[in-house]
């Protein structure tokens, strides 16, 4: 949405309109903030309960109506000031490109830019590692005029503007396929405590029971039964396509294709300088070819390597997805040109939350390797297991004997 | 009956304020603003933080405020809708079965019959949803439930209506006060969220942590507050597993004016560690920043 042309229009003649325009706005947003005309009502009922004259309670009264998150809570206020009183405007947001309406694209005369999906520092406090982390980085760019290209050129991909077609492995699918049953059909997460019936069970289905003992003059003598169930396991494999590991990932590649297969709560990404969830890459590509390829992975595959800001951006906006039961496994060499307190804070949110983490190193094999890297130092006190695995018996193993926290 | 024939003072984010003030809770304008929506709207508030921000205790000073029930559903995995909406009671409806056996009446008739209001057992939403005078409802650590106990809430919270398939739907007879609170453990879905007003309440800040524990704890030296709120600030910096929240404070609080601790000292701090941090990994990292602490301290 063009500010200029928002600017000549608003504010608009009576606070309906207005709040509309505000919805509008928040909608268009990065943090993409899900409103409908409900939430418009309401938020006009919470104007006539608070005092309008007071700006205030009048931002309070629309954060608490329109944002859903602490993701937008922490944004709302920017926005608001950015919105009514551009005059006070503290940050910008980002523009989110995806949600715009393509009309604007013809009045501004620009193609409006992708929003990156990095996370945005507006995202935590400043005193967040994160924050520190990249103001530290952006310090020693800024002091240090080597580092500046050094940088660009991790950070930029391979050649060309589009990311080739990636194919998944066509050798040895078969018995990768066997070791993802393998690896599934050996986490033990216990049973959860809900009842579910059963012909066979440890307690009474009362309800049940009763019913069919009407038909036997109340005599209970068919009894239904109800058990707790096995918890069925996440996965949550988080594969780095960055440069540097373009020779493992192959197989990499294989591996997540044939979990998906195997077990429905596989939820992949791809991260090299921005993440890009697979998972119905994937899946399509499973039913629709006989050879399975991946396309448009983007900023995703074949560029630099940003381990903490990508697996930062995971955790916030993808939370959701890494619960008690999940295992995560990352697949990375542990190359990163981010700030290490990034990383530590993002390992921290995900190890709290899983079940597991497991990072998989391919140079763990090679003789001599020893992870002394920055990132996978801050990494290992997180890890529940590290190791490396090429061929389809190492990855059978991953979740062998695994020590679940959950 | 309306908040303003209860109080006055309820009508305005200002009175609100004041009231919970009385009950010695401290509320900013943030949560004086959602609660007055909450009267005004009759809108779910969830509220997210992190643990001992007082995200409870806001719901059981709105319920002594309004001067109405509180009803607790205390959220758990596994929770379902027998445990927290309705259960039938199985032995009235065996011993009915039996006594009506030769009554002649067909099996529908007897089905019917068992299946009504008198061997009902109420949960606390259903319970919540019958009341003569709103109660607050308090849907506590929403994040612990699975999703499908999540989904079954939707209902309740946009309609104030449930439906029991036995019986059908439920309407509520008043409209709750309904405050969830979460500790975001696991997302919540956006069904959910869109239903609520969205409120984040974090650790409170320095002054407002010293008016607590003062408020709280009337006789303690505010030098002594002042004190407790500056190491505990600093403690939620560190990157501890479980950071102590206000709760914790009042708790280390009370625990020093028990011991007659006129001043905090590192002898005094080292014996009462257990009172604020409940992680043997917490421990060790709050004692390699000894040095810090022994500064703000002193």
């Amino acid at each position: 949405m063009s500010s200029t042309i928002e600017s000549q229009r608003f504010p608009y003649g009576n606070l309906p309109e207005n709040l509309i325009a505000f919805a509008e706005h928040l909608r268009h947003t990065t943090q993409r903030f899900n409103l409908g005309p409900g939430e418009v009502e309401d938020a006009l009922l919470a104007l006539e309960a608070v005092q309008l004259g007071s700006l205030q309670e009048v931002r309070l009264a629309l954060k608490l109506v329109f944002c859903s998150n602490l993701e937008q809570e922490r944004v709302f206020d920017d926005l608001f000031f950015q919105f009514f009183l551009p005059g006070r405007k503290r940050i910008e947001a980002q523009p989110n490109a995806h949600k715009a309406s393509p009309g604007n694209q013809g009045e501004t005369g620009q193609k409006s830019q992708p929003a990156r999906n990095n996370p945005s520092e507006t995202l935590l406090d400043p005193r967040s590692p994160l924050a520190q982390g990249k103001a530290r980085l952006a310090e020693e760019s800024y002091t240090n005029d080597w580092a500046a290209p050094l940088l660009k050129a991790m950070f930029s991909r391979t050649g060309g503007s589009e990311t080739p077609e990636v194919e998944i492995l066509q050798q040895d699918l078969d018995a990768m396929l066997h070791a993802a049953t393998q690896l599934v059909n050996q986490v033990r997460l216990g049973r959860s405590r809900r009842w579910v019936s059963t012909p066979k069970g440890t307690r009474f289905h009362f309800r049940r029971t009763l019913r069919k003992a009407l038909h036997t003059g109340g005599e209970p003598l068919y009894p239904a039964w109800q058990h707790h169930p096995k918890r069925q396991p996440r996965f949550l494999f988080v594969l780095d396509g960055s440069r540097s590991m373009q020779s493992y990932s192959d197989r990499l590649l294989q591996f997540a294709f044939a979990l998906r297969t195997r077990c429905n709560r596989v939820e992949v990404f791809v991260f090299s300088t921005g993440l890009k969830r697979i998972t119905r890459e994937l899946e399509k590509a499973g039913s629709l070819s006989e050879r399975p390829r991946l396309s448009r992975l983007g900023q995703a595959w074949g560029g630099g390597t940003q381990i903490g800001e990508n697996l930062l951006y995971l955790e916030q906006k993808y939370g959701g997805l890494i619960r008690g039961d999940s295992i995560v496994i990352i697949a990375s060499d542990g190359l990163d040109t981010g700030a290490p307190e990034v990383l530590d804070y993002a390992l921290r949110q995900i190890h709290q939350r899983s079940a597991a983490l497991i990072w998989l190193n391919p140079l763990l094999k090679n003789q001599g390797y020893n992870p002394h890297a920055n990132c996978m130092k801050t990494a290992l006190p997180y890890l529940d297991r590290f190791c490396a695995a090429h061929t389809p018996e190492e990855y059978a193993q991953l979740t062998h004997r695994l020590r679940l926290r959950k | 009956m309306s908040q303003a024939e209860i109080n006055p003072l309820l009508t305005t984010v200002e009175g609100i304020q004041a009231v919970l003030h009385e009950r010695n809770y401290i509320a900013d304008l943030p949560m004086a603003t959602a609660l007055r929506l909450v009267m005004a709207l009759r809108k779910p508030l969830l509220v997210e933080g992190p643990a001992g921000v007082g995200k409870t205790q806001v719901a059981k000073t709105l319920a002594e405020v309004l001067d109405t029930r509180l009803i607790r559903l205390q959220c758990y995995e596994g929770l379902d809708t027998a445990q927290a909406l309705y259960e039938w009671n199985y032995p009235k409806q065996m011993l009915h079965i039996r006594l009506t056996e030769n009554s002649g009446s067909s099996i529908a008739q007897r089905e019917a019959e068992i299946f009504s209001e008198a061997y009902l057992l109420r949960r606390p939403l259903l319970e919540a949803i019958s009341q003569d005078k709103p109660p607050v409802l308090l849907i506590d650590e929403i994040d612990r439930t699975d999703e499908e106990f999540e989904a079954f809430l939707l209902e309740l919270l946009a309609e104030f209506q449930v439906t029991i398939p036995e019986l059908g739907t439920v309407r509520a007879t008043h409209r709750p006060y309904v405050i969830l609170t979460s500790n975001r453990t696991r997302e919540l879905s956006d069904a959910l969220r869109r239903r609520c007003l969205y409120l984040w309440q974090n650790y409170p800040s320095f002054e407002k942590e010293v008016e607590i524990i003062c408020t709280k704890l009337p006789g303690i030296n505010v030098r002594l507050a002042q004190k407790i709120a500056t190491v505990v600030a600093h403690l939620r910096e560190l990157p501890l597993n479980k950071a102590p929240g206000v709760a914790e404070s009042l708790d280390w609080a009370e625990a020093l004016v028990s011991l007659h601790q006129e001043a905090l000292d590192m002898g005094v701090l080292e014996q009462t560690w257990g009172v604020i941090l409940k992680d043997k990994d917490d421990l060790t990292l709050v004692e390699a920043h000894k040095q810090r602490i022994a500064e703000l301290v002193a």
